[in-house]
């Protein structure tokens, strides 16, 4: 019964996302009282109940799996009477239709936020909603026809399939509700820009509506890739922790549009500067995010990402991105003109420096475009296989993104408008600054690192001491508390940037990776430490069995290292456990794999070793940008500019 | 049935009225109404476009008490599985059923769980037949190949229980694959002189033991490919004379060798001088008269050549 009130359920969420849609616009119009009358009301009753039907859908599935329910298809596909409980709730998303249900709940949830605290203009507001509520229905009418996660099967059978163990992760539990929330948060400041061209919005008013909604989108997005380059550094064994995969991509693409977006979106707000522009990115931005989840779902690339190779599916997908586009980038054609033009600048002002930015971080999402999407088209076309690998990202979107990285910490030090280089520079201290620069520069060239990576770390030091010098001349000269949180969240999120080209550039450095087969006695040197293989054990898990290796570092006297191996059962897959030894200067990482018996009847067990200098800053970086971008969003309900422009709004509505 | 209908309908209404009634109290009651009925009417065909009302769930709590509640012989060998994976999560040290359900997993092909659970049962007690189950599961793992960790399972399974025959046949698997004859026959006649002459294994066991035994050594074919596969036509004919020389004069000389005799029998097979493998046989037998197993494998290949006569 579960199952089919869990199917009804997602009826009624898209029954509900089609009035919240209907009822919102005849809201928005003037005879709807322009977002205020009962129809507005009812759009949002609307939203509320969407929410309501795709939360209780998400909570029955998530009781489907706890019961282990294998007459519910998808939760006999992903789950296993034996998995640990943790990873039988994050199953309800560990799989494509969960994870779609997953993607559809955050969409109402986000409908339902902008129906409540959207943008202070009530007609503004009401026909975002609405927007918000198409996109919502055409997710939900994926969901209910094209993918429903109650789907049944009968027989039954006795048993499920497990969840892919490499799934079964503490990060993977929380990366694709945060990239969610990422991928999906964008969707309102295309609601919120498509609304305000229909309704002929100001340019600044519509940057403002949207910024706060692409922060926090942006911000979860930044949490969601970081928690997933983390679990593929120490999950998929190797040590990587960004692949260039297409679906790693299929996120990037979104991220680099966000950050170009809230930036734009500043500049916008203040001075009016880059209104088309602004809006120009919040449509573009969420139609990446649907090619995302296109690449992800459809089935037309390979990566370790791709967990539903359906191409019908796909085709589902694609109709929802042409529907979008095609709406938003008409609309944007046809009443852009209607944003504004802006003032004018100088180009040695902070709207001149923001704009410099934003073109290499767009250039940059639009290379990474080209390289995840060419082997598609040379495929259809029939031409030889062509693979698109690190070498064509590095010399492509790397560049495009130091180049936005050295423009980063100068901007906060220019006036708006009018400009004025010089004293900037002079209050940046850039003389200053660049003496960490040189010496982090001298000690990268000392240890004979890459080229690239060399100019990495003199970036990454740049805007690390630029971010500081921001920290310390900047934020005592403001005299308001919201602004000087604002500014701590931007000094904070631009050390971030620094710490993870830092980071980037310091694994690109390490040492050559040890892969060698070890007999119980033998011993491997990696980056300084030497391993030595004590033995091997048998281990059994709920789930899973599995080997355990015991190294000795240092003989000993650096403690003992134990990587595992296991054999997750049900789905007949064998993973690496990676075991970590964290200290200031590096990591050193090792993993085990198969046994070999030699030719003279020993076993030897291969064993993976590798020492990551300094990738601890990764971390840190992104918990920076996070914590950054969580700060400005804070900042921005602190300085309590929306209720200043609602009042000034209401204000203008009365005089009409 | 009926209560997925009932309560999809009372949610649909609720959620239409919820809806619906700013509009209604907005004085507008027939839109509201409308607004009500369209979204919980839309919500149920939207239902039953895939829904399946009449369909029950079937959570595994469910599942398995009708599965414990059933007689064995009646469930299927899934259904058996699942109930053996249900006694070892209620009594993780349940020897029986981790032993039961090592040996359907080994029969199904899913050695390494097997492994694991006839590994744990042993740590709740020693016991031969599983240890022999233990290195069957290993072997099949490797292919055929008898690993030192097999070996060491039937090892101690001989040394708990001599008369289970597949220890023996695997250790003398596994002393002949090292080349030791004498050992691999020591094994396999002991075995055969242990089981009664009516065990299907007995005869198995010998037909196998004699056709190894018998395979010449050192030489082509020595390594299971056939005899002097590689070989030119003309030339087997004088390796087969020379071989059979060397072997004439190694039994003069140790005549208790019984991989000799029957190796000179299948040359001399081979050589299609069946009168004097037939004697080869015969002396061997005489040689070893008293000892059953020797014997045993003696006789296997007379019948093998036999056969191998009327095939001809």
């Amino acid at each position: 019964m579960i199952a089919e009130i869990g199917r009804f359920l997602i009826a009624l969420a898209l029954l509900a996302c089609v009035a919240q849609t209907i009822l919102a616009w005849i809201g928005a119009n003037k005879g709807g009282k322009g977002g205020k009358g009962a129809m507005a009301d009812a759009g949002r009753a609307a939203s509320e109940i969407a929410v309501l039907a795709g939360g209780a859908a998400m909570l029955l599935l998530i009781l489907s799996f706890v019961r282990s329910d294998f007459s519910i298809a998808y939760v006999a596909a992903n789950s296993h009477v034996d998995k640990p409980l943790a990873y039988k709730i994050a199953g309800a998303w560990g799989g494509h239709e969960g994870s779609m249900l997953l993607w559809c709940w955050i969409l109402a949830l986000f409908g339902m936020g902008l129906a409540k605290i959207g943008p202070l203009n009530s007609a503004l507001r009401s026909r975002s909603v609405s927007f918000q509520g198409l996109l919502q229905s055409l997710f939900f009418a994926f969901l209910a026809f094209a993918s429903n996660p109650f789907e049944r099967v009968s027989p039954a059978p006795i048993q499920g399939s497990d969840l892919n163990p490499i799934l079964q992760d503490p990060a993977l539990v929380i990366h694709p509700p945060m990239l969610y929330i990422g991928y999906v948060g964008l969707s309102t400041a295309f609601a919120i820009a498509a609304a305000g061209l229909v309704q002929k919005s100001n340019g600044r008013e519509l940057a403002g509506a949207l910024r706060p909604w692409a922060l926090g989108a942006w911000t979860s997005l930044t949490a969601g890739i970081a928690l997933g380059a983390w679990w593929a550094y120490y999950e998929l064994g190797w040590g990587g922790w960004w692949f260039w995969d297409p679906v790693e991509n299929a996120s990037f693409m979104p991220w680099l549009l966000g950050a170009a977006l809230i930036h734009s979106a500043i500049a916008t707000e203040k001075r009016g500067a880059f209104p088309g522009w602004t809006v120009f990115l919040a449509l573009l931005a969420y139609i990446l995010s649907i090619l995302g989840a296109f690449l992800v779902r459809s089935g037309v690339i390979t990566s370790v990402h791709a967990f539903a190779l359906d191409p019908e599916r796909g085709v589902w997908i694609l109709g929802m991105l042409g529907v979008s586009a095609v709406a938003g980038f008409t609309l944007f054609a046809f009443r852009a003109t209607s944003l504004g033009e802006g003032d004018g600048f100088e180009p040695d002002s902070r709207e001149a420096f923001i704009g410099a930015n934003n073109l290499f971080l767009a250039a940059a999402a639009g290379v990474v475009l080209v390289g995840t999407l060419m082997p598609l088209f040379v495929d259809a076309l029939g031409l030889p296989t062509l693979s698109v690998g690190a070498p064509y990202y590095n010399m492509s979107a790397t560049p495009l993104m130091m180049a936005a990285v050295i423009l980063m910490p100068l901007a906060p030090f220019l006036p708006w408008t009018n400009g004025g280089a010089k004293p900037a520079l002079k209050q940046l201290g850039a003389a200053f600054i660049l003496l960490p620069v040189a010496v982090v520069t001298g000690a990268f060239i000392s240890f004979g690192a890459p080229v690239l990576a060399v100019v990495g770390a003199a970036l990454g030091a740049w805007a690390l001491a630029g971010a500081v010098m921001d920290a310390v001349r900047t934020l005592p000269s403001l005299a308001v508390r919201s602004a000087q949180i604002a500014a701590a969240g931007r000094t904070i999120a631009h050390a971030g940037v620094g710490l993870i080209a830092l980071g980037a550039a310091a694994d690109a450095s390490r040492p050559v990776d040890q892969n060698v087969a070890l007999a119980e006695g033998e011993s491997v040197t990696v980056g300084g430490y030497e391993l030595t293989l004590e033995g091997v054990r048998g281990i059994e898990g709920p789930n899973y069995i599995g080997d355990r290796a015991r190294l000795l570092i240092n003989g000993g006297e650096g403690g003992v290292i134990e990587p595992e191996r296991r054999f997750y059962v049900a789905a007949d897959q064998t993973t690496r456990e990676v075991a970590l030894r964290a200290g200031l200067a590096g990591e050193l990482y090792v993993s085990v794999g198969e046994a070999r018996v030699r030719e003279n009847g020993v076993t030897a067990f291969e064993v993976r070793g590798a020492y990551h200098p300094l990738v601890w800053m990764l971390s840190l970086g992104a918990i920076f940008i996070v914590l950054g971008g969580l700060t400005a969003l804070y900042a921005r309900i602190a300085s309590g500019a929306p209720r200043r422009e609602g009042k000034a709004q209401a204000i203008a509505e009365a005089a009409e | 049935m009926m209560s997925v209908i009932a309560i999809s309908a009372l949610i649909a209404l609720a959620a239409g009225v919820y809806v619906a009634t700013p509009v209604a109290r907005d004085g507008a009651r027939v839109a509201g109404l409308v607004i009500a009925g369209l979204i919980a009417l839309g919500a149920f065909g939207a239902y039953l476009v895939n829904g399946e009302p009449d369909l029950s769930g079937q959570p595994y709590d469910v599942l398995i008490e009708r599965l414990r509640s059933t007689e064995p012989t009646q469930l299927t060998p899934i259904e058996q599985e699942e109930r053996l994976r249900d006694a070892i999560r209620n009594n993780p040290e349940d020897i029986r059923a981790l032993t039961l359900l090592g040996r359907f997993l080994a029969r199904t092909d899913r050695e390494l769980e097997a492994i694991g659970l006839l590994q744990r049962a042993l740590r709740q007690g020693e016991d031969a037949r599983i240890y022999s189950d233990l290195g069957e599961a290993l072997v099949n793992l490797n292919e055929g190949q008898v690993t030192a960790e097999a070996r060491r399972a039937f090892r101690r399974a001989y040394e708990l229980d001599p008369n289970i025959p597949e220890p023996s046949f695997f250790l003398g698997s596994a002393a002949y694959a090292e080349g030791d004859r004498a050992m691999a026959a020591t094994y396999w006649t002991d075995i055969i002189n242990r089981l009664p002459t009516d065990d299907p294994y007995r005869a198995a066991i010998a037909d196998r033991a004699a056709d190894l035994l018998s395979r010449p050594t050192g030489g082509p074919g020595a390594d299971g490919e056939a005899p002097f596969a590689n070989a030119e036509p003309g030339d087997i004919e004088a390796m087969i004379s020379a071989m059979v020389d060397r072997l004439e004069m190694r039994l003069d000389d140790d005549p208790g060798d019984l991989s000799g005799w029957l190796t000179l029998a299948r040359a001399r097979m081979m050589m299609e001088k069946p009168a004097e493998a037939r004697e080869a046989l015969e002396t061997a037998r005489s040689r070893f008269e008293g000892q059953p197993g020797k014997l045993a494998l003696i006789s296997a290949l007379e019948s093998a050549f036999a056969f191998e006569e009327t095939d001809a």
